[in-house]
């Protein structure tokens, strides 16, 4: 019997007159690693914040853990990466500082994300890779059985791109943590996550890693093929 | 000059705790728009023969909490605050002609006067300050974390949004009480400049606060006893002397 996260029923939103979901329904199992792709503007950073309830739908329900997230008693069960945090270049707070705000954390954590040798560095200081590695971390350290992650890897070099997809199918794997993951790295999807859903509006399909290039057609109406290419015995000088 | 020390120590105090969540969350101005639309508090209540102090709270506090409300929805506080701002001294200038004319106490609370606080003046100024330390004591991480990233911040503790508004209340409350000080048309110095400067020196967000706290205060005290034998307008000396920190922290390394 399938154990679900999430189930999303007969969603509808609007925003500004404008009709951004009309009536979609899915559901994700425990365990899963699902990306969401869709084109600009398709609504994928507005249903994770309806999910996370930041903003709220016209009509629909949404359930996590099979109840409404205003009923959850423990809210630490989701996690949440935005995207890069836009602040103030002088913020002057720490990493440990600001792992710190989400209370006390286990350094195993640090270690399994790589910045334990950060901890004492100012977090505008770190590279863009580093600080949603940062992010991840701040993410975890409430032990969630769900992670979503909104395009994390914005303005981030492909190496490590690569490293940080491969440290979340590690979490995915060894955590058993449920992973939603908004990406237009549509090019690693079948190696990493084990579904892909695509938004866009009024259609929402879900459907195995796999069958990738079936998905993005149906979102981009075109037809869209992954090539995947190994970069790895290039010389990068 | 004893009553301008202690009031003036504890305005510093406030300001300097108050100044780095405004300044990392770019709202730098928003101490500035608060003290133009308590301009028109004050000067109503002079014309009603009001505690001018208590409009210029009332006054504050729904400014800022327009802003909040615009930035919500707007996320640029920027225009929000050219609106107050410019409500509150249009109004001012009304009622200035309205009351036949420029007073001098209202001339009093654009450049400040620490030096003429009375005993009910400092009864207020350190019940602020006791509110403010106590908050920013109980709700450190949440202040912080908002300042990081409010998203976060909302998702961490579904109080954020009470959080927040309370602390831009008590902005508007050491507004009030810094147009004591240093005046309303330098507010912002004293909201900024310690920050600023703190910054530049510092190599985290507590030790940030502390070293804000350290300069406001060292400006504070060294101004009023400059001001007292110089025979000029506090106000003036002690943002000199906190623009001085600021340029000699840019030599720090």
């Amino acid at each position: 019997m399938k154990n679900n996260i999430l189930e999303i029923s007969d969603l509808y939103f609007s925003y500004n007159n404008e009709n951004i979901f009309k009536g979609i329904s899915f559901e994700i199992e425990e365990g899963d690693f699902v990306a969401i792709v869709g084109p600009n503007g398709a609504g994928k950073s507005t249903l994770m914040k309806l999910i996370l309830d930041i903003i709220k739908p016209k009509s629909g329900t949404i359930k996590i853990f099979h109840k409404k997230y205003s009923e959850l008693k423990n809210k630490n069960l989701i996690g949440y990466v935005p995207q890069r945090v836009t602040i103030e270049k002088t913020f002057p707070a720490t990493v440990s500082e600001i792992l710190s705000l989400k209370g006390k954390f286990d350094k195993k954590i640090l270690e399994k994300i790589s910045i334990s040798n950060l901890f004492n560095k100012k977090y505008m200081d770190l590279s863009g890779g580093q600080q949603q590695r940062v992010l991840i971390a701040f993410a975890l350290i409430s032990k969630p059985k769900l992670l979503i992650l909104d395009e994390p890897t914005v303005g981030v070099d492909s190496k490590t791109q690569k490293d940080f997809y491969s440290m979340l199918k590690e979490i995915n794997k060894n955590n058993k943590i449920t992973i939603l993951l908004i990406t237009h790295d549509v090019g690693v999807i079948p190696s990493v996550a084990k579904k892909v859903m695509c938004i866009n509006h009024n259609l929402c399909c879900l459907d195995h890693a796999k069958n990738t290039n079936e998905v993005l057609k149906q979102v981009y109406e075109e037809d869209i093929t992954i090539h995947h290419h190994d970069h790895s015995h290039h010389n990068h000088n | 000059m004893i009553k301008a020390l202690f009031g003036g120590l504890a305005i510093a105090i406030v300001c300097a705790l108050l100044g780095p969540f405004l300044v990392l969350r770019r709202m730098s101005l928003l101490g500035d728009g608060m003290a133009h639309i308590s301009f028109g508090g004050v000067a109503l209540g002079i014309l009603l023969g009001i505690n001018p102090l208590i409009c210029a709270f009332v006054f504050s506090v729904i400014g800022a909490l327009f802003v909040q409300k615009y930035i919500t929805k707007n996320e640029n506080a920027d225009a929000a605050i050219a609106v107050i701002l410019s409500t509150g001294v249009g109004l001012g200038i009304i009622i200035i002609g309205l009351a036949r004319g420029f007073r001098t106490d209202l001339f009093s609370y654009l450049i400040g006067s620490v030096l003429t606080l009375s005993t009910t003046d400092l009864i207020i100024i350190f019940s602020v300050l006791i509110i403010v330390l106590l908050y920013i004591f109980k709700f450190y991480k949440n202040l912080v974390l908002i300042t990081f990233n409010s998203e976060l911040a909302y998702l961490s503790n579904s109080k954020t949004k009470i959080i927040n508004s309370i602390f831009t209340i008590l902005v508007a409350m050491g507004v009030v009480i810094s147009i004591r000080a240093v005046g309303i048309l330098l507010i912002t110095a004293l909201l900024v400049l310690p920050t600023l400067s703190a910054i530049k020196v510092s190599n985290s967000f507590k030790k940030t606060l502390i070293i804000s706290v350290i300069f406001s205060v060292i400006a504070m005290i060294v101004g009023i006893f400059i001001s007292f034998y110089l025979n000029v307008p506090p106000s003036g000396v002690i943002v000199f002397i906190l623009l001085i920190i600021y340029i000699l922290t840019h030599f720090y390394k």
